[in-house]
């Protein structure tokens, strides 16, 4: 029994009849070269039914190159950076440290992105734009308690961001504005990332409320979005710098293997050069002149450039630790000059 | 056997000597050839009387000897095309070719001593002879079908699209024709005797109502064996011995 022959057994206009050797009888469309009844034609599986195949496996590649297309072309975040100033934010960042996304993560958030544009910009940039911004709009205001709570997460393996740089864009321009600010830089995995995502705060915040939940202090989902890190800190007696910090103590000496050990041997500390200095006297001068200490820090490291270019990153050693500055009797020594300047514009 | 597959390993056993198997192959085959010869006379002869059924009986024998399966022709079809052709020679050398009908002017090449020759002309002739036949059989198969109600092309939406049911069709078919009362009631009654069929097969009345002009047709096909040669012998095997 060979199935896929027939003989004609009736000719229609544009179809056949066939009886076919196993025994049915199917309608098939005429042959091109035409019939006649008790010819035996070979059935031609159907159209539809040949390219199934073919269809499958077309339609699986073309999901495949999609999906490529889809992440060569839209780059993907090497890191993000979330700012708490109050305005939450987050950054997007890609391998060359250009910021590729942003997006406000509470109301102020967004605000604030409306009136400073960041994304293209490279990273130190637009740090220094949103400072700038926060310090425009007033969500930093000069002489009160500022803190600025900022989370680094590295998505790829291969891209790692210093977190003692993004310390150093956001402490320069802090300083440049002439705002003293507790400054809590800390690093924050993936995992703790989506958890913070998913409840659409950033990690900085998430942190918190984790910490404090595990002091016995509660945070409410509603306070974390919408209260500032100051009246937290206030209403839960609960410090944000400490909390953030106890887990870095937790789980310290994480430090990654280095992959280039001979580097890190001249290495310097950005944060031993900037977390203890004194806070220049002309602060309110450009970034570029105001820390002389931290710079001939970094100069070391670096080759030569100019407070605007991008830092280099000086090792791939990761420094975990938070790095925190509260060098309060520094801010009481600028905090008159800060505040004459406010004054004077 | 001479309408089902079996046929080709009987002529390959008489080829290869087995006089017996030919005896049985021509005692069995006698119907066959007195409604051939009988057709072509246009009366009901009887072996003792005519010489003409022992001509038809030579030819079938001839037949034998010569079938070549290669061809692509139904043995049955072969045998009956030599049988006419010896026939009609016989009844013209006789001058009793008045008595004969018109159907059958046309007759075999002489085949000559030397087969070479007659080879490629006969080949030729058969398949032309066997074309013309097969397209008669289908439009006298339509023919029977549309006098009880029934064309093609109901029977492409009701033909079983899936072999096991096309299989239980099938024997409700071959139950149908091997009870000779049953099918005689279906030509009168233009109906089929799902009761009794029901009974006989064990068969549910949804299958069998659904498959009803299929199993009409396949058992005329079944019954008419010796009429309808070539679409027996196309789907002999799913027909007739598909499910035994």
């Amino acid at each position: 029994m060979k199935p896929g022959r027939g003989l004609v057994v009736e000719v229609k206009e544009k179809t056949c009849i066939l009886f076919t050797a196993d025994g049915r009888f199917l309608e098939v469309p005429l042959p091109r070269k035409g019939t006649e009844i008790g010819q035996e034609i070979i059935i031609n599986r159907s159209l539809v039914s040949r390219i199934i195949p073919f269809l499958a496996a077309a339609s699986f590649l073309l999901t495949f190159l999609a999906w490529a297309l889809f992440n060569l072309f839209v780059p993907r975040a090497a890191a993000y950076i979330a700012l708490d100033i109050n305005p939450s934010i987050e950054l997007g960042v890609n391998e060359r440290e250009y910021i590729i996304s942003a997006r406000g993560l509470n109301a102020d958030g967004n605000w604030l992105l409306q009136k400073v544009r960041v994304v293209k910009l490279p990273l130190e940039e637009g740090l220094q734009k949103i400072i700038a911004g926060a310090v425009k709009y007033r969500y930093l205001e000069p002489g009160a308690g500022n803190i600025i709570l900022a989370t680094v997460t590295d998505t790829g393996s291969e891209f790692d961001i210093e977190i003692s740089e993004i310390y150093q864009f956001i402490h320069k321009q802090v300083k440049y504005q002439g705002i003293s600010a507790e400054l809590v830089v800390a690093e924050v995995d993936k995992e703790l990332y989506r958890q913070a995502r998913d409840k659409g705060v950033t990690p900085g915040r998430y942190l918190l409320q984790r910490e404090a939940g595990r002091k016995g202090i509660h945070i409410t989902d509603k306070e974390l979005q919408t209260a500032k890190i100051r009246e937290l800190e206030k209403k839960k007696k609960i410090k944000a710098s400490e909390l953030v910090k106890n887990r870095y103590n937790g789980e310290q000496p994480k430090q990654r293997v280095e992959k280039k050990p001979a580097l890190s041997k001249d290495r310097v500390k950005p944060e031993s050069a900037s977390s203890h200095e004194d806070l220049p006297r002309d602060g309110i001068k450009g970034a570029g002149e105001s820390n002389p200490a931290k710079r001939a820090g970094l100069e070391e490291g670096r080759a030569k450039g100019d407070g605007q270019n991008k830092l280099r990153k000086h090792g791939k050693e990761k420094d975990k630790s938070v790095q925190h500055d509260r060098s309060a009797g520094d801010k009481e020594r600028s905090r008159a000059k800060v505040n004459s300047r406010a004054q004077a514009r | 056997m001479l309408f089902t597959d079996s046929i080709t390993s009987c002529l390959q056993k008489i080829k290869e000597g087995d006089e017996e198997a030919r005896e049985i192959l021509i005692e069995e085959a006698k119907p066959f050839i007195a409604k051939v010869t009988g057709r072509l006379c246009g009366r009901s002869l009887s072996w003792e009387r005519d010489d003409e059924l022992s001509i038809g009986l030579i030819a079938f024998n001839e037949a034998i000897d010569r079938y070549n399966e290669k061809q692509g022709v139904p043995f049955a079809a072969f045998a009956r095309l030599v049988i006419k052709s010896r026939v009609t020679d016989y009844l013209r050398k006789e001058s009793k070719w008045h008595h004969t009908n018109r159907e059958s002017l046309e007759q075999l090449p002489e085949v000559s001593a030397n087969p070479a020759e007659n080879a490629v002309c006969w080949e030729k002739y058969l398949a032309e002879i066997a074309n013309r036949e097969r397209k008669e059989e289908i439009l006298a198969f339509q023919r029977r079908l549309s006098e009880l109600g029934i064309a093609f092309s109901d029977l492409v939406h009701c033909s079983p699209k899936h072999r096991e049911t096309r299989q239980r069709l099938l024997a409700a078919a071959r139950y149908l024709v091997e009870q000779p009362s049953l099918y005689k009631e279906l030509l009168a009654s233009k109906r089929l005797p799902l009761r009794e069929i029901m009974l006989g097969t064990g068969m549910s009345r949804k299958v069998l109502e659904r498959g009803r002009k299929y199993i009409i047709a396949v058992a005329i096909l079944l019954y008419n064996r010796d009429e309808f040669i070539y679409l027996n012998a196309y789907v002999g095997q799913a027909l007739g011995d598909g499910g035994r």
